[in-house]
């Protein structure tokens, strides 16, 4: 390790925003995750028709949806903060950066899809 | 990649045992890394055992004691022994400590002796503190101002002003925060590193200091501030007791607040 003025003088993008919006979302993941949890461990019956039924409902279909919105995104920032603490090679980074940033939005369409699908 | 295993040369291997030859019933064995850039050899762990009721109290003592009776070749840095000068950070007993503060009684069993973890190392237990001072000399590590005081006048600070520096002020640049740090491990030549951080914070919340916003700006950089992962290491390991975690928190605050 060498540091040159140029180096200690370098910018990466701002880290205010990321580390602002982590905290958020890992607020608003708290109570969505802890009324889920709630609901399902609380379930009366778990047969396929009376689970679908909870979640056609109008206002935990919203709220499963934000959910997701907040995990995914959460998650996102999260293993972004991994693959930069660990990954110094700039190519390989940008790549994984990409890659993970696809694979979560990928799953975010497949299980908002999966949502859409029960609810309709 | 991180590397998460050491080079070939880099492996440390068992080195020369140097026994306690008269009788005592208070002995203590120091094993200590060496290693010399003057050979090909890979580091060793040299052991010496040594007698206690002929020695100091602290780490420094028994290493003193051994370059002075044992082994001359045994290289570290020291000057005040007692905390102020900060040349003595080393890792001992698999904390970064200061020599001169740590009691030798505190460890139990034998005690082991490191350089500070990460860092290139000259020779034996010397790290190479080179890029840790550009560091630090790249916050600006002093009193920025516009204005001059009024003439015959000092810079004035109220008791409450002067409070904020409490906490800052003491660090003595052992650095033993720095090197404690995964972050600083993994990303030690763009994260500046909690020793750097805590001096950064010291001058930012200094009342007489009139760039605060500048310091604030040069710090928004994701890797030179936000690589800290609040692991809290460097404040469990300050020898000082101070907390540089609580310290980058603050200047993560003021930075939400601008």
């Amino acid at each position: 390790m060498s540091l040159n003025d140029k180096k200690l003088s370098s910018n990466f993008h701002n880290g205010i925003p990321h580390w602002k919006f982590q905290r958020i979302s890992a607020i608003i993941n708290m109570p969505l995750i802890m009324w889920f949890v709630y609901s399902i461990v609380t379930f009366s019956d778990y047969s396929y028709i009376s689970v679908t039924e909870w979640v056609k409902s109008p206002i935990n279909c919203i709220l499963i949806a934000s959910m997701f919105a907040s995990i995914f995104y959460h998650s996102s920032l999260g293993i972004q903060v991994v693959i930069e603490d660990y990954i110094s090679e700039i190519k390989s980074r940008e790549f994984l950066l990409n890659f993970s940033k696809l694979i979560i939005f990928f799953l975010f369409i497949v299980s908002f899809g999966s949502l859409v699908n029960i609810y309709i | 990649m991180a590397e998460f295993s050491l080079p070939k040369n880099s492996k440390v291997q068992e080195g020369k045992d140097f026994p306690y030859k008269g009788e005592s019933e208070n002995k203590k064995v120091f094993n200590i890394y060496r290693w010399s850039p003057d050979d090909d050899d890979n580091p060793r762990i040299d052991t010496y055992t040594i007698d206690m009721d002929d020695c100091g109290p602290m780490v420094l003592d028994a290493l003193i004691k051994i370059k002075d009776e044992i082994d001359s070749s045994l290289t570290f840095r020291r000057s005040c022994r007692e905390g102020i000068c900060g040349s003595c950070s080393m890792n001992v007993d698999g904390t970064n400590t200061l020599a001169c503060l740590k009691s030798i009684e505190d460890v139990k069993g034998s005690v082991n002796i490191y350089p500070l973890p990460h860092m290139p190392v000259i020779k034996d237990l010397v790290p190479d503190l080179t890029d840790a001072y550009k560091q630090l000399t790249s916050i600006k590590p002093w009193l920025q101002t516009e204005n001059k005081p009024k003439e015959g006048s000092e810079r004035h600070q109220s008791p409450k002003e002067r409070e904020k520096l409490d906490g800052l002020w003491e660090c003595v640049l052992c650095f033993s925060c720095s090197t404690s740090c995964p972050s600083y491990w993994w990303n030690g030549d763009k994260y500046l590193g909690p020793a750097a951080l805590l001096q950064a914070y010291r001058w930012i919340a200094d009342s007489r200091d009139e760039a605060k916003e500048e310091r604030l700006k040069d710090l928004q950089d994701s890797f030179k501030l936000y690589r800290c992962h609040t692991i809290m290491n460097c404040t469990k390991t300050c020898p000082k007791g101070l907390n540089p975690a609580k310290a980058i928190g603050e200047i993560k605050k003021l930075q939400l607040e601008t």
